[in-house]
């Protein structure tokens, strides 16, 4: 089944809707494969499981270094797992990720990559991307493509 | 002196603690700290436009802001002097139930079920107990698309607005839902079979019990509020019956009943009140699972939840059966300088409003109180008369009893910041 890449985020908090711009971005240059936009991390574990092989998640990872970093990150990482884990307000991306493996071991995506823009918490109030957040859409939209192409 | 600590809650909303002080085999103080910092919404709500409050205090909570929207919504009309009227009552009634639904199915079953079957979290439970994640995330999908289908979005809804809604959500479209919330329907009674087998810790108290009355409904919305003890006022005396006071540990205030001290709103609370507007068949489900009035077992408010749940889910249904998208969407408004009081059963428990809006309808003062604020007290109470135990226990095994307890009342610290890391210190 064909490539999807799922950004995640929210478009309102600042550095955190980078996820989206990226998928924007892609839509723009008429990439050649499903782009889902996607605020609600809970709904990842049915976009998981659901056939689409290789799957991108593009996601905003808060970091104590520079922001703008563009960092693929290998989703079978527990420690990437949010400290929080699960709470009352929805999974994290990580968290989906490995429930999604838990409950449909034969039915989710043998690929999944997760391509992660570091932003930093300040960075996510107000509307809009920070400049050196917003300079790494294209990298990040680049490194999504390669991936998919590559799988 | 022996401490015992829970540095950071886990499977809580919010940043929070606890600590719990021993001199000898004597608890000397327990306290849930909250530091998640203070957020000033009633503050910033000072100057802002009445018909901006649904939009405004539905950001301050990802998983009820229906509840946010309906009390301040309840508030701004009875300023006002707004009756929605039936129509609008009936479809808020199902927005409610969509919340409910969505909110107790993630903390049921993926948050508290991990609690009683012995796992750290539901991820490693999906792995042996498939069944109950899944079935957990289908009832929370039903959940989600009621609130979609009739506010616009899962999170954050948009269509509220202070006298009813913008547009009525067409018929059909909330005809579609109805296989998903049978589906779900039956998903959550099985729940309540399961979990009526599960081992509870011996444990129970004579809470003072306090919900929304909503005269012959099981209540979401009401104009009085009532308790165990007598209480049963007018939602406008409110100010007058509790008190908020600040305690040095936290940044949430806590409530007490004016003279009377803790008291515990919320699913339990609504159980004990409210059971016998229960539908019979779901009081026949609470009874097959060894549940009935007056259940005073905090560590059983995981079932009362998936009580609440199917009969959410029941309501839901009838009232999408009943819908017809017919008259105005919403009851326009005159402005007036007036106060106004609302109220209305979050996930949680009771969640107050109160407005005082001038003559162009501007907020010069505001007043939330959320549930978790209402409940540290007795959460506080609930982990002194189980601290004892505790003193024999390793600390992983007391730290595990703790978390349990406090997530007995699915505390949401985002909303009451305005929680857990447990310390047991022993002298």
């Amino acid at each position: 089944m064909a490539a999807r890449i799922i950004g995640v985020g929210q478009q309102w908090a600042g550095d955190d809707g980078v996820g989206i711009a990226v998928i924007r971005k892609l839509r723009e240059a008429a990439a050649r494969c499903e782009l889902i936009e996607l605020n609600e991390p809970a709904r990842l574990i049915d976009l998981l499981t659901d056939g689409a092989d290789p799957v991108v998640l593009v996601d905003a990872l808060l970091d104590d270094g520079p922001s703008g970093r563009v960092l693929l990150i290998d989703s079978h990482r527990r420690d990437a797992r949010s400290k929080h884990l699960l709470s009352t307000h929805g999974l994290g991306v990580m968290d989906a990720i490995e429930l999604a493996r838990a409950l449909h071991p034969a039915r989710v995506a043998p690929r999944i990559f997760l391509v992660a823009i570091t932003v930093q918490e300040a960075a996510r109030r107000g509307v809009g991307l920070s400049p050196v957040v917003d300079a790494a859409v294209p990298r990040a939209a680049a490194q999504a493509l390669m991936l998919v192409a590559r799988g | 002196m022996k401490t015992i600590k829970v540095d950071y809650l886990a499977r809580v909303e919010g940043e929070g603690a606890v600590r719990i002080r021993f001199r000898g085999e004597q608890v000397r103080d327990v306290e849930v700290r909250i530091f998640e910092p203070p957020r000033f919404f009633e503050a910033f709500l000072r100057g802002r436009s009445y018909t901006e409050v649904p939009d405004i205090t539905a950001r301050i909570c990802g998983i009820c802001p229906v509840a946010y929207q309906m009390s301040s919504c309840a508030a701004m009309e009875d300023a006002l002097g707004i009756d929605a009227g039936p129509t609008i009552g009936a479809l808020r009634r199902l927005f409610y139930c969509g919340e409910w639904i969505e909110s107790h199915a993630l903390h049921v079953f993926l948050l508290h079920a991990p609690d009683f079957l012995g796992y750290p979290d539901a991820i490693a439970m999906a792995r042996e107990h498939r069944e109950i994640v899944t079935a957990g995330l289908a009832i929370k999908k039903a959940g989600n698309a009621i609130v979609r289908a009739i506010g616009g979005r899962e999170v954050h809804p948009i269509n509220p607005r202070v006298g009813g809604f913008h547009s009525l959500p067409p018929r059909a479209a909330l005809r579609e839902l109805l296989p998903g919330l049978e589906h779900a329907r039956q998903a959550a009674l099985e729940a309540l079979e399961w979990m009526g087998h599960l081992n509870y810790p011996d444990y129970e108290t004579d809470y003072e019990f306090v919900a929304v009355d909503a005269g012959a409904e099981y209540p979401f919305i009401g104009n009085r509020i009532i308790s165990s003890r007598g209480l049963d006022i007018a939602v406008r005396d409110y100010d007058r019956h509790f008190q908020e006071h600040q305690v040095p540990y936290s940044n949430a205030l806590h409530s007490r009943l004016a003279q009377r001290g803790a008291y515990l709103c919320g699913p339990l609370a609504r159980f004990n009140l409210h059971f016998d507007k229960l539908s019979a068949e779901v009081r026949a489900a609470a009874a097959r699972a060894g549940l009935a009035p007056p259940c005073l077992n905090p560590f059983k408010s995981i079932m009362v939840r998936a009580v609440e749940v199917a009969f959410a889910l029941q309501e839901a249904i009838g009232l999408i059966e009943r819908y017809e998208a017919e008259g105005a969407p919403f009851v326009p408004a005159s402005v007036v300088a007036a106060v106004g009081h609302g109220v209305s059963e979050a996930p949680r428990g009771l969640l107050y409003h109160r407005y005082r809006i001038d003559d162009a309808g501007l907020i010069r003062d505001a007043k939330i109180v959320p549930p978790t604020s209402q409940n540290l007290a007795s959460m506080e109470e609930d982990l002194r008369r189980l601290a004892p135990h505790m003193i024999a226990m390793t600390h992983p095994e007391a730290t595990r009893l703790a978390e349990q307890s406090v997530r007995n009342y699915d505390p949401c610290i985002s909303c009451a910041t305005h929680f857990l890391k447990l310390t047991l210190e022993r002298e």
